[in-house]
């Protein structure tokens, strides 16, 4: 798309939905930035051939006639879009009533104008990073908005899905806000996935803006369909002693660059990164995970496992970075590879970079075949072969599957892992 | 180990560096400041070399030229390239009897211990004296086995199809802009060939020192191990304080043949205004042992990630190295493993000490190729920040193209273990001295593995550098 074409494009949508002026602004300053700016790097995840840039002019249109299958897909859920529809808002009563908002990134402009301004693009990314945020800022149609108030604590998970529409070629450029105020809590679960088998190229950021001594626990179970190209961004930065939990799980079937960044701006704040990914067919996935340590006692935790099958790619990053004047910090990382083909290629790159003395950092990184041990131990109580080797995969996996809390989302995400082991057999 | 408090008496009231005297001695022959397409015709025309290798050397100029500077790793923009001295020599001639050697240069190496080191415990002893080996002796009982252990220049002269079958296999000029500079100019260096299944257990040390101001040393290293023998390779390095900088940038080229064992140690001790910028490869054939054994003293830049290629089923790689980098030193140190071959089993310890605002960044490869069946990997590194303005950088790639191997990896960085301090401070033992066994301790997985005479003067090194580094 040309410079000149694409913010005509990002003006006549800003303008249709009636868009306050600072954010046009932005979105025009955005245009511009993404021009001038290069791709982001990420070490050993080569994605510039890939045609995650070829991205639709915004509209402002929703989507008609949803059958009632994919209406069922967010039967239970809190809230559930379905490309830029929303198809259910039923956030409990108890929980508005406390003040929290739960509503689409539209809407928010339009009712919370205030505290996304303040917000967005503001303390966990900024849009000028790299071409790919400048693309966000300036193309995002919608995402979710959430606000949890001071001191409201949030007891049941709310549970967000959101829907890539893929039964036409399109791509989807989206933006999810999160802020929780002091002392606030929330056990947030995001499950991002696709209707339809057409080419889409999938654009997902959300920002986690963690307000001091709130508690923020942050799912995401990404299943994109394999026709989806997809970038996926998720920033965190805490204020004093915040704490953010992720635990991500890519289960995608296509084409992956995953950029997962927290940042422990504050004393005593504390990170814990837990992700786990199955690559499998030709799929490439490349995940870049860092956790930044700015703020005196701070602590950071990064756990990924991955297992490839078939010809597929899966890269972990994990970079653990300490700042000068982090004292008292700790940073540790754990990334481990099971490699299920001898087609298959895993790269398992841990880094640290410490400007600080009065630290405790450390990684560790593995990549082996399924345990033999373990193999042998089930092996000689009669368990199947085929069994046993799910089951160790099942082990292999579970550190992080155990960590959501709702029994339901475990057994879908247990679900989804055998569907993809399965598809190799097939 | 040595008795550190004895080792600070010897070296009291001295610099903080020992080995940063010069000499006054004028070169027979230099090409003066800078570096053209003419400088490299003089300096092949000056050591009569066959037509091919002036052709070689032309080529890597021209490739020189073309590649950029390293695209990650520490600042390089300070190296004056132009006003360096790209080839100086020294004497007319090689010296095989110690006593030949012209009074200043031998004054030199007599200081730095060399010819005692040899009479001690050396099977042979070389000593490189700015571009060119000015001395170089082989036992006789060793010689006899066929052995040939020569400065790189003379390797070409005497041994021409040895030479041209080995020369620059594993490190072609354009593996990057400083080999391709070592490919142009390169000058001395140390050739071994060691016949097929000669075992020698005694060490074969070189020494190389550079002495004059803004000098280019480009040494040249080739080794070829036959197959079921073995050899180990000793090579120091030292070289004057001055306020102007030197470069030291070798390429090494180590071919170990099946069943056959090297180890290359070397102890780099350049003074603070030496960039070394080094390549070395090694190529480990069937059930063949590649032994790195590198420990980065001084310099003020270091790049370094000497590598195996486990080319051969059963090839074995090891690295084990420590780095310890004080105020304005950036060692940038790693090493590279590569599996190409079925069984193969490699194994990487890192240890850096960072102090007084120093640098100790480690970068380094596994990768596992598509024929690595069951093949082994592991890789530790361990690095203490000592005070609040140094910093290390930790950079592993991992990268596994084959579904039959493992491999394991594990780092650590922290300050100088207080649980530990306060052991030792609580049996009386002061904070300095208590500080200096932590690290001893730290290092001493790489120092056992050294020549006793080696360990020694390390840990006295070392020893040394943690010098008024509390309080």
């Amino acid at each position: 798309m040309q410079t000149a074409q694409m913010l005509a494009n990002v003006q006549e949508y800003s303008q249709t939905l009636a868009e306050p002026a600072w954010l046009m602004k932005r979105r025009s300053q955005a245009v511009a930035d993404y021009a001038r700016l290069a791709l982001p790097t990420f070490e050993k995840i080569d994605y510039h051939d890939w045609p995650l840039l070829d991205v639709d002019a915004p509209t402002g249109d929703v989507e008609p006639g949803l059958t009632e299958e994919v209406s069922a897909r967010g039967a239970q859920t809190d809230f559930f879009t379905v490309g830029d529809t929303v198809v259910r808002a039923a956030l409990p009563a108890a929980v508005r009533e406390q003040g929290v908002i739960l509503c689409d990134l539209r809407t928010a402009i339009r009712k919370h104008a205030e505290l996304v301004k303040a917000n967005l693009f503001q303390h966990a990314l900024k849009a000028d990073t790299d071409k790919l945020t400048a693309l966000n800022a300036a193309l995002m149609t919608n995402g979710f908005f959430l606000y949890v108030p001071a001191n409201v604590v949030i007891k049941e998970p709310l549970e967000i899905m959101q829907l890539v529409d893929q039964r036409r070629p399109q791509s989807f450029v989206q933006h999810n806000l999160v802020v929780t105020a002091e002392n606030s809590q929330v056990d947030l679960v995001q499950r991002l996935g696709s209707v339809g088998t057409s080419d889409a190229s999938v654009h997902m950021i959300v920002e986690v803006v963690a307000g001091a001594g709130s508690h923020v626990n942050f799912a995401g179970i990404d299943d994109l369909a394999a026709s989806a190209t997809a970038y996926l961004n998720r920033r965190g930065t805490l204020r004093p002693d915040a704490h953010l939990n992720w635990e991500l799980a890519e289960m995608n079937a296509g084409r992956v660059v995953a950029d997962f960044d927290t940042e422990l701006r504050g004393r005593g704040s504390e990170a814990n990164v837990k992700t786990i990914a199955v690559a499998n067919q030709q799929q490439t996935q490349g995940i870049d995970t860092r956790v930044t340590n700015y703020g005196p006692n701070s602590v950071a935790n990064i756990v990924q496992r991955g297992v490839i099958l078939d010809d597929a790619t899966l890269i972990f990053n994990g970079i653990g970075h300490i700042v000068h004047g982090a004292h008292g910090s700790k940073a540790d990382q754990e990334n481990r590879l099971l490699m299920l083909s001898s087609k298959a290629r895993g790269d398992a790159n841990p880094i640290l970079l410490i400007d600080e003395n009065d630290v405790e950092a450390g990684h560790a990184a593995s990549v082996g075949r399924v345990d033999e041990q373990q193999m042998y131990y089930l092996l000689s109580r009669g368990i199947p072969k085929p069994i046993a080797q799910r089951l160790v995969i099942r082990g292999f996996l579970a550190g992080v599957v155990t960590e959501l809390r709702s029994q339901r989302l475990r057994k879908r995400l247990m679900a989804l892992i055998e569907r993809r082991l399965a598809d190799e057999e097939a | 180990m040595a008795e550190p408090t004895k080792a600070r008496e010897v070296v009291a009231g001295t610099d903080n560096y020992e080995y940063g005297f010069h000499d006054d001695v004028t070169p027979v022959y230099s090409t003066g400041e800078g570096l053209t397409e003419a400088v490299v015709r003089q300096i092949s025309a000056e050591k009569h070399e066959p037509q091919w290798m002036l052709d070689y050397r032309l080529k890597a100029y021209h490739t020189y030229l073309q590649l950029p500077e390293p695209k990650v790793g520490p600042d390089l923009s300070g190296l004056d390239l132009v006003h360096m001295k790209y080839f100086q020599k020294a004497t007319d001639k090689k010296y095989r009897d110690w006593n030949d050697v012209p009074d200043k240069i031998k004054q030199t190496f007599d200081r730095l211990g060399v010819p005692q080191a040899e009479r001690k415990y050396l099977a042979g002893s070389s000593a490189q004296y700015e571009s060119e080996v000015v001395y170089h002796r082989m036992q006789a009982t060793f010689e006899k086995t066929g052995i040939i252990f020569t400065d790189t220049d003379t390797a070409l002269q005497k041994y021409p199809e040895l030479f041209k079958k080995w020369f620059g296999k594993l490190v072609p000029a354009n593996t990057n802009k400083y080999a391709a500079l070592n490919c142009a100019v390169w000058s001395g260096g140390t050739f071994i060939y060691v016949p097929k299944g000669v075992k020698l257990d005694t060490p074969i040390q070189s020494y190389f020192r550079i002495n004059a101001e803004n000098t280019g040393q480009f040494e040249r290293t080739l080794i070829i191990v036959g197959e079921g023998a073995s050899v180990n390779y000793v090579e120091g390095c030292t070289a004057p304080n001055y306020d102007s900088d030197s470069l030291h940038a070798a390429v090494v080229e180590v071919n170990v043949l099946a069943n056959a064992t090297c180890r290359y140690t070397t102890i780099q001790n350049w003074s603070n205004n030496v960039y070394s910028l080094e390549t070395k490869r090694a190529q480990a054939m069937a059930n063949a042992t590649m032994e790195w054994v590198d420990g980065n003293l001084g310099s003020k830049i270091t790049m370094k990630y000497p590598s195996v290629y486990l080319n051969g089923e059963g090839a074995h790689g090891t690295m084990l190295s420590i780095a310890v980098a004080g105020q304005n030193v950036d060692q940038d140190t790693g090493a590279r493993m590569i599996h190409n071959a079925k069984n193969t089993t490699s194994s990487i310890v890192s240890k850096s000490i960072a102090k007084d605002g120093g640098a100790v960044d480690y970068r380094g490869t596994v990768r596992f190729g598509r024929h690595s069946d069951g093949s082994f990997a592991h890789v530790e590194c361990d690095t203490i920040i000592m005070d609040d303005l140094s910093t290390s950088d930790t950079i592993p790639y991992n990268e596994i193209l084959n579904g039959n191997v493992s491999m394991e990896h594990e780092a650590k960085v922290s300050k100088v273990s207080e649980a530990q301090l306060y052991y030792l401070m609580s049996r009386g033992i002061s904070e300095q001295k208590a500080t200096e066994m932590i690290i001893m301790g730290f290092v001493e997985p790489f120092t056992k593995q050294l020549p006793m005479e080696y360990a020694v003067e390390l840990n006295r090194l070392i020893s040394f550098e943690m010098e008024g580094s509390i309080g």
